[in-house]
């Protein structure tokens, strides 16, 4: 084959490609596909299974909520039972502003005052030791881990 | 039944009936005064409304007021509540009780 014939047959032809001269392939970059991650299963070892009683203990926060509650009425009780104890005369009016007061009745006088005095302390008592069985159960949680 | 259910039901039963027992002690402290007497040395007041609605300007006189034992009871029904739910948190393992 003369030159003329190879020149017009392969003009447009790529030199050839040696191993020294070839570009490296561009490594593809693994995009995070959100459907596949979902779908596929995580190997065994990153199974992690939460150990029982490690989550929100709900009868904790109640406990400690009764706590607090009891403590606050019983805090409550004791102040209004001083008060009432402490001037027994002469009872404000609800709805009329702090000047108005009016003769108080066996309810302020002797019932009411009664009842705060009786409950109280009790529930003070019962608030104190809520927040102490919470603070223990607590503890004994701790100590497990 | 679990014994903390039962705990719990224990406990709320025994604070109603405090609480029932405080209620009938002030309703019948109330509704049961004394006719005005210048010997008695009780107090003077008007006869409470929460028991007669129909005449609440009649003058009466009260023995100073006594709580029975309701308070204790009601008392002693919360405190078992609260060892109930002390239990419950406990023995609380974070898996579905049945």
């Amino acid at each position: 084959m003369s030159d003329d014939i190879r020149r017009t047959l392969f003009e447009h032809e790529e030199p050839p490609v040696t191993a020294s001269t070839a570009p490296a392939p561009p490594v593809p970059i693994a995009e995070p596909d959100p459907v596949r991650q979902v779908d596929a299963e995580p190997e065994p070892d990153a199974i992690e299974e939460p150990p029982a009683g490690r989550g929100r203990n709900p009868w904790l926060i109640v406990l400690w909520v009764l706590g607090f509650v009891l403590l606050a009425v019983g805090m409550w009780g004791l102040v209004q039972a001083a008060e009432r104890a402490a001037d027994p005369t002469y009872v404000m009016v609800e709805g009329y502003g702090s000047e108005q007061y009016r003769a108080p009745g066996v309810e302020d006088f002797y019932v009411v005052p009664i009842i705060l005095a009786s409950l109280a302390p009790w529930l003070v008592a019962l608030g104190i030791g809520s927040i102490i069985a919470a603070a223990t159960v607590h503890a004994v949680h701790w100590s497990r881990r | 039944m679990t014994p903390v259910r039962a705990l719990f039901a224990i406990g709320g039963a025994i604070a109603i009936a405090g609480l029932v027992a405080c209620a009938a002690t002030i309703y019948t402290y109330l509704s049961e005064p004394y006719a005005l007497s210048s010997t008695s040395g009780l107090m003077v007041f008007y006869e409470s409304p929460l028991v007669n609605s129909s005449d609440p300007g009649q003058l009466v006189q009260y023995a100073p007021f006594v709580f029975g034992a309701g308070p204790v009871v009601l008392v002693a029904g919360l405190a078992t509540v609260l060892a109930a739910v002390a239990l419950s948190a406990a023995l609380w393992t974070g898996r579905a009780s049945r």
